[in-house]
């Protein structure tokens, strides 16, 4: 055998990855369709892939950019920060910090979410989840998301953060305005302005993103007034009474800054991820019967709820590349911007076997939805209990149940995917 | 005897190893595992290795 045997099969492999990787955008309207499709042909044939726009996350003329679809590749950008850095200037503590003042913070941050603080929380989950599916059953058919999905997150949110239950739907539009307005379809919806082709005004769209700053930091200076004068158990007592390296306390920007990463990193993260999973559950009722007969086991249901998470992985962060750097004979340039999927690096068939499918007892499973390294997921351990409960307890409540016929789930792509609409009817029992 | 050890400059408290084995990892009020024992029984032997493979820090490591 000598290596200049053409395989013709394989040249044409090669054309079609130089061609998904030409065109490849995240925020396109056909993307969850072709999505895993073009993941595995990267990773097989351009792993780390030449981008011009930052795969249309960031628009058109942002520059030089690449987007990492391997395992072991995204595992290394997370795990040298010092290369691939967070900061990308976006005021989000601790999120858009390197260490090492993000260690300061993460120090402060990691024992509000430990095991031992929100086990205590499962009763409360529970009687939230139960609360929701109370009145989304009363109605034979319903959009999951508006009835569950987004509600059961924002409540508990503001439950910990001991903000009012009557601000819940004001924190829900805060939340989508950030996260859904830079997305043509919702933003109309939103009424941030469009052309008539319903694409994006970025003007306009900048507009609504600094009045809806500064209302939510209005929102938020209020609360942090009112905990300086009225301590309580919650996390926005914590954060006036924490201590900066054990030395100073936060300053009001540090709050504001936090106060507003725990909401978008802990609202729509848990409603995209119920949301996907529903969606699989929904279209594959011999899973969700496998999934009903192992979910009152702790440690079956444990390892489930993680497969699970490993196969709707919605978040792919990225990176600025902090110097010259050859990565594997790769030249990366300093300021170079760096995509690290976790959705793909999730379905990596280097480190998963049968990728494609759900296992609920997959072993071993070293998923990387919630990333790895010094910025894994503040909040993992709720997001694990906050999913746990509500599969369990929605599966207690409505075993059976389908896609609405003749309808589609609104799932859609992006640096956080998700799904909007997720219209179920549920079996007469 | 199989021995445990988990490296603290690695872990990053995912808490993935406490979740299958909370026998043996135990996790700290800062989310970090750490081993109370490093000498693994012959009964625990299996989930021990399994909480290992599935650490994504790969900060365990077994010595048998
Ligand atoms: C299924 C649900 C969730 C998923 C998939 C998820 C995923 C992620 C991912 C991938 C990151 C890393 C971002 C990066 O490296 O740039 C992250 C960070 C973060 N998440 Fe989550 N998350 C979830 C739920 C939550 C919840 C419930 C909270 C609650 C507060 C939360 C709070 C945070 C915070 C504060 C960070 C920043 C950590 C840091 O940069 O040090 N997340 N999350
Ligand atoms: S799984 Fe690994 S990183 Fe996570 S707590 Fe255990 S040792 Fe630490």
């Amino acid at each position: 055998m000598t290596s200049d045997v053409v395989d013709p099969a394989k040249e044409e492999a090669v054309y079609k990855a130089a061609a998904v990787a030409s065109e490849f955008n995240l925020m396109a309207a056909d993307f969850p369709e072709r999505e895993f499709e073009m993941y595995r042909i990267l990773r097989q044939h351009m792993p780390i892939a030449r981008q011009t726009d930052g795969g249309g996350v960031l628009g058109n003329g942002t520059g030089r950019g690449w987007f990492f679809s391997r395992y072991e590749d995204v595992v290394f950008a997370f795990e040298h920060p010092e290369i691939f850095s967070s900061a990308t200037g976006l005021p989000f503590i601790p999120q858009a910090v390197d260490p090492p003042d993000h260690t300061e913070y993460r120090k402060i941050m990691n024992p509000w979410f430990a095991q031992a603080v929100l086990t205590p929380l499962e009763p409360l989950l529970k009687e939230l989840a139960n609360d929701l599916l109370d009145k989304m059953l009363e109605k034979g058919e319903f959009d999951f998301v508006k009835e569950f999905s987004e509600p059961f997150p924002t409540i508990i949110f503001c439950k910990l953060m001991g903000f009012p239950l009557e601000d819940v739907p004001q924190m829900m539009r805060w939340k989508d305005l950030f996260i859904h307005g830079m997305r043509a379809g919702k933003a109309k919806e939103l009424g941030i302005a469009t052309d008539e082709a319903g694409r994006l005004d970025p003007a306009a769209w900048r507009e609504v993103m600094t009045k809806t700053t500064q209302e939510v930091y209005a929102y938020f200076s209020k609360m942090i007034e009112e905990r300086r004068r009225n301590p309580g158990d919650d996390l926005v007592t914590k954060l006036v009474q924490a201590k900066y390296a054990g030395e100073r306390p936060l300053r009001d920007d540090e709050l504001l800054q936090t106060l507003h990463l725990f909401m978008l990193g802990g609202l729509d993260t848990v409603t995209s991820s119920l949301g996907l999973i529903m969606v699989f559950l929904a279209t594959h009722p011999e899973k969700r019967k496998e999934f009903i007969e192992l979910m009152d086991d702790s440690s079956r249901v444990a390892t489930a709820v993680e497969e699970l998470v490993r196969f709707t992985a919605i978040v792919s962060p990225g990176r600025t590349v902090t110097r010259d750097f050859n990565y594997r004979g790769l030249q990366l340039r300093k300021g170079d911007f760096v995509i690290l999927s976790t959705p793909s690096a999730c379905r990596d068939e280097r480190v998963f076997q049968n990728p494609d499918e759900v296992i609920f007892d997959r072993h071993p499973n070293p998923h990387v939805a919630f990333v790895v390294g010094p910025h894994r997921c503040l909040g993992m351990q709720l997001a694990r209990r906050e999913l746990r409960i509500a599969l369990q307890e929605i599966h207690r409540r409505m075993p059976d149940y389908a896609l609405k016929p003749g309808e589609k789930a609104g799932v859609y792509g992006g640096g956080v995917k998700g799904v909007d609409y997720l219209p179920l009817v549920v079996a007469k029992g | 005897m199989m021995k445990v050890s988990v490296n603290r400059e690695k872990c990053q408290g995912h808490n993935r190893c406490y979740m299958i084995c909370p026998q043996v990892y135990k996790v700290d009020a800062d989310t970090y595992a750490y081993i109370e024992e490093e000498d693994v029984p012959e009964a625990l032997r299996d989930q021990v290795r399994r909480g290992a493979e599935v650490c994504p820090e790969k900060a365990i490591t077994l010595i048998e």
